[in-house]
């Protein structure tokens, strides 16, 4: 079995890439490979917006990334600083910028480059999306 | 085969229409300060991003193409451009702001084979 | 033994025109999203038709998009686009 590190650099809703993301992940993980972690970044970070509200009748893609994390472990990896200017701040970063607004929270962790550079190290392939 | 620990960053973008030089060369400095082997290719557009003339405060844009003089003291010495890319742009090579290594089209394939894992921006 | 991952229309920029310039003789293109439009790209079509056994598919992206599968392309499922960039020793995204 082979493992994997996925980087997502595509927003979600504009373009398909951070859809085909989650689909390749999930066929990876399907057929027993290892996905060491899932990395946002570039625009990608929106992906780790808890702020989205997905209109019914489409597809819930923060909701998907969540289920991944959750029923198989997947780490889901937003890098700091090309989250934080985009507006993916966390609970704490929120609170050291008094700013009263958050949208980042678990199972998405926030991390630096230093863990793309781990996951990448351990891992067979890394695809870009 | 691949070494380990190399990376390759190939950049194809136009420096400001989009962020993708910026990042980049964020990602190719912080892969190299964690113990990676940085690779820098550019070609296409991205040959653009380094030409010495360029003044994006113009634009509200960062004058990131002034880092790449000192990517040196980064650990990144291996900067890769495409002679052809470079040609179909009346680019000539003293135009660049930094030293570069001129490859041939078809050698970009070649020069990925050493590499473990190759980003694109 | 690189996989090229295509994921834009010929028809809107040269992402796979240059990729194919670059092709090196054990390389791979898989043709996603976009991408598989490029099979309604008459010079393109025929470029790839020469490079039989080197070009795959992505099958859900070309149903989305109605696109006909020619005989000299592989078409796989994500299941296979996993494995597929196993038997290529890595991926560039283009």
């Amino acid at each position: 079995m082979s493992s994997f590190t996925l980087l997502v650099t595509s927003a979600p809703c504009s373009e398909q890439n951070a859809y085909s993301a989650y689909r390749f992940a999930l066929a990876a993980v399907q057929a027993k490979h290892t996905v060491n972690g899932i990395f946002f970044y570039q625009s990608g970070t929106l992906n780790g917006s808890s702020l989205q509200l997905t209109p019914s009748d489409e597809f819930d893609l923060y909701a998907a990334w969540k289920s991944l994390a959750n029923d198989h472990k997947v780490p889901l990896m937003v890098c700091v600083s090309a989250a934080s200017k985009r507006g993916i701040i966390t609970t704490e970063d929120a609170q050291d910028s008094d700013n009263p607004h958050f949208s980042l929270t678990a199972p998405f962790e926030s991390v630096g480059l230093g863990e793309l550079a781990i996951l990448m190290k351990n891992s067979d392939r890394l695809v870009q999306f | 085969m691949s070494d380990s620990n190399t990376l390759a960053i190939i950049n194809q973008s136009a420096p400001y229409g989009n962020s993708n030089g910026q990042e980049s060369l964020d990602m190719a400095m912080a892969m190299s300060n964690f113990a990676q082997d940085v690779s820098l290719f550019f070609i296409e557009d991205g040959v653009l991003q380094l030409l010495s003339k360029q003044t994006p405060a113009n634009i509200d844009a960062k004058a990131y193409h002034k880092t790449f003089p000192a990517l040196e003291f980064y650990d990144i010495d291996n900067i890769y451009v495409c002679k052809q890319s470079l040609e179909s742009r009346g680019i000539k090579v003293s135009e660049l702001c930094v030293d570069i290594t001129l490859i041939e089209l078809h050698e970009l394939p070649t020069l990925l084979t050493c590499q473990q894992h190759v980003m694109s921006f | 033994m690189i996989l090229h991952k295509l994921t834009t229309s010929p028809f809107k920029d040269l992402n796979l025109q240059n990729c194919l310039q670059r092709l090196a003789d054990n390389d791979g293109i898989l043709l996603s999203q976009d991408a598989v439009y490029a099979v309604m790209h008459q010079d393109i079509s025929h470029k790839l038709s020469q490079l039989s056994g080197k070009v795959f598919m992505l099958k859900e992206d070309a149903e989305a998009r109605g696109v006909l599968v020619n005989e000299y392309i592989q078409t796989i499922n994500y299941g296979g686009f996993v494995e597929l960039t196993l038997k290529f020793n890595k991926v560039v995204s283009w």
